[in-house]
């Protein structure tokens, strides 16, 4: 926790007056409150928790001159790239905390994905079901009046009126089968819509995901070395590389080689498996 | 009428085809991706197949290759029904041994022709 106020505080290095001025703010007001010994005893600790504060924060003292710095470079203009460089430090961190964000609204939106895709399945599983059985029993009913004009067609007084129903049964017959027709198209878009989502979820969220924190770790890595190569404060991790171990969520700084975080890549089996195209091509063909 | 196998992850999918070929008179036995479609298809030997593309587990181009390898399923039809259109793709399910390419959405009319046309 002090580490992480520490960074916050490094990072905010420049409002410093104002951190000292609300550390000193509640103590100025306890001075009315309280006995006069621990007022004089809180003026005496005051300076040293500022002066803690200030050494833990604000930026170290230019070293000397290093073996390797060039001659050719003055101390003003050391001075003036070490300040660019905590610059920089201060973005990398800035990026870092707005990667990490990012990571979980975007493993967020992937967990809504989910919840979409169920629901929608749910919900389209249970109209078909509905359809086909309210389709059956039409069906059913339709034939039912059917066999029961055809029967009674032959014997009725009433041959050319039946025979005007049956023709208008049959008509509408043609067009529930061309409602149902529709029907049985319209609902497989819920499955390609589905795919659709599938897709986006992976492996676009997935990609994003792992981009994100490929930012993360990069600009982790960039700033420990930022660190470590002396142009800004902090300790001097000089010759060293920094390894993430992700599965601890841990980053630990090892004498290795700098890490590599490689894009993710995207295979044909992989697209194969996820990505569903629907450009171009005949709807049927025969091989 | 034939006995169809019918094989897609998506219920609503599956719910589809199967209506629409029970509706005109055929036996459908439904499965949920390849794997469980060899299952069936070692239990019986159906006169046609009708196959989803993209499923979890053994896809349909895995499957057309598994079926062509099994000598009861040489040279019965199966046709990918799919909402891949793409020409590298539906190569690659001719060269596995697919008989035809349906691009979902299908309508009732166009599967039965299909089907129809391949089964004679």
């Amino acid at each position: 926790m002090i580490k992480n106020l520490i960074i916050t505080l490094k990072i905010y290095r420049d409002k410093l007056p104002l951190f000292l001025l609300l550390m000193i703010a509640p103590l100025a007001l306890a001075l009315f409150w309280t006995p006069w010994w621990v007022a004089v005893i809180c003026l005496l600790i005051a300076p040293i928790a500022g002066a803690l504060l200030i050494s833990q924060t604000h930026p170290q003292p230019l070293t000397l001159r290093g073996s390797a710095d060039s001659q050719d470079v003055t101390n003003a203009q050391l001075r003036k790239m070490r300040k660019m460089s905590n610059n920089i430090q201060h973005q990398l961190y800035h990026w870092s905390e707005i990667s990490t964000n990012s990571y979980a609204s975007v493993e967020q939106v992937a967990s809504y994905v989910d919840e979409v895709i169920a629901h929608s399945e749910t919900a389209v599983v249970q109209i078909s079901n509905n359809f086909i059985d309210v389709t059956r029993k039409t069906r059913k009913q339709m034939e039912y009046a059917l066999s029961l004009l055809e029967r009674i067609r032959g014997a009725s007084e009433y041959n050319q009126e039946i025979t005007t129903v049956l023709t208008q049964i049959g008509e509408l017959g043609n067009e529930i089968q061309t409602d149902i027709n529709n029907i049985i198209v319209a609902l497989q878009f819920q499955d390609m819509t589905q795919q659709k989502l599938q897709q986006l979820k992976s492996p676009l969220l997935t990609d994003l995901t792992s981009s994100l924190q490929t930012i993360f770790d990069e600009t982790r890595v960039m700033s420990f070395k930022l660190e470590g190569s002396g142009l800004v404060d902090g300790q001097p991790t000089r010759n060293t590389a920094i390894q993430i171990n992700r599965a601890k969520d841990q980053i630990s700084i090892v004498n290795a080689a700098p890490v590599k975080t490689n894009p993710p890549v995207i295979s044909a089996a992989n697209i194969a498996q996820s990505g569903k195209d629907s450009s171009g091509g005949a709807s049927v063909e025969i091989f | 009428m034939a006995s169809i196998l019918v094989v897609d992850d998506s219920t609503t999918m599956r719910q589809m085809v199967s209506f629409t070929l029970t509706s005109a008179g055929h036996e459908v036995i439904e499965t949920a991706d390849g794997i469980e479609a060899v299952e069936a298809a070692k239990g019986k030997r159906f006169d046609l197949v009708i196959s989803d593309v993209n499923m979890p587990g053994m896809n349909g181009i895995e499957l057309v290759r598994h079926l062509r390898t099994m000598p009861d399923y040489k040279f019965v039809p199966v046709l990918m029904l799919t909402t891949e259109s793409a020409q590298d793709i539906k190569q690659r399910g001719r060269e596995a041994g697919a008989t035809g390419w349906i691009v979902k959405p299908f309508s009732p009319e166009v599967l039965l022709a299909t089907l129809k046309k391949v089964l004679d």
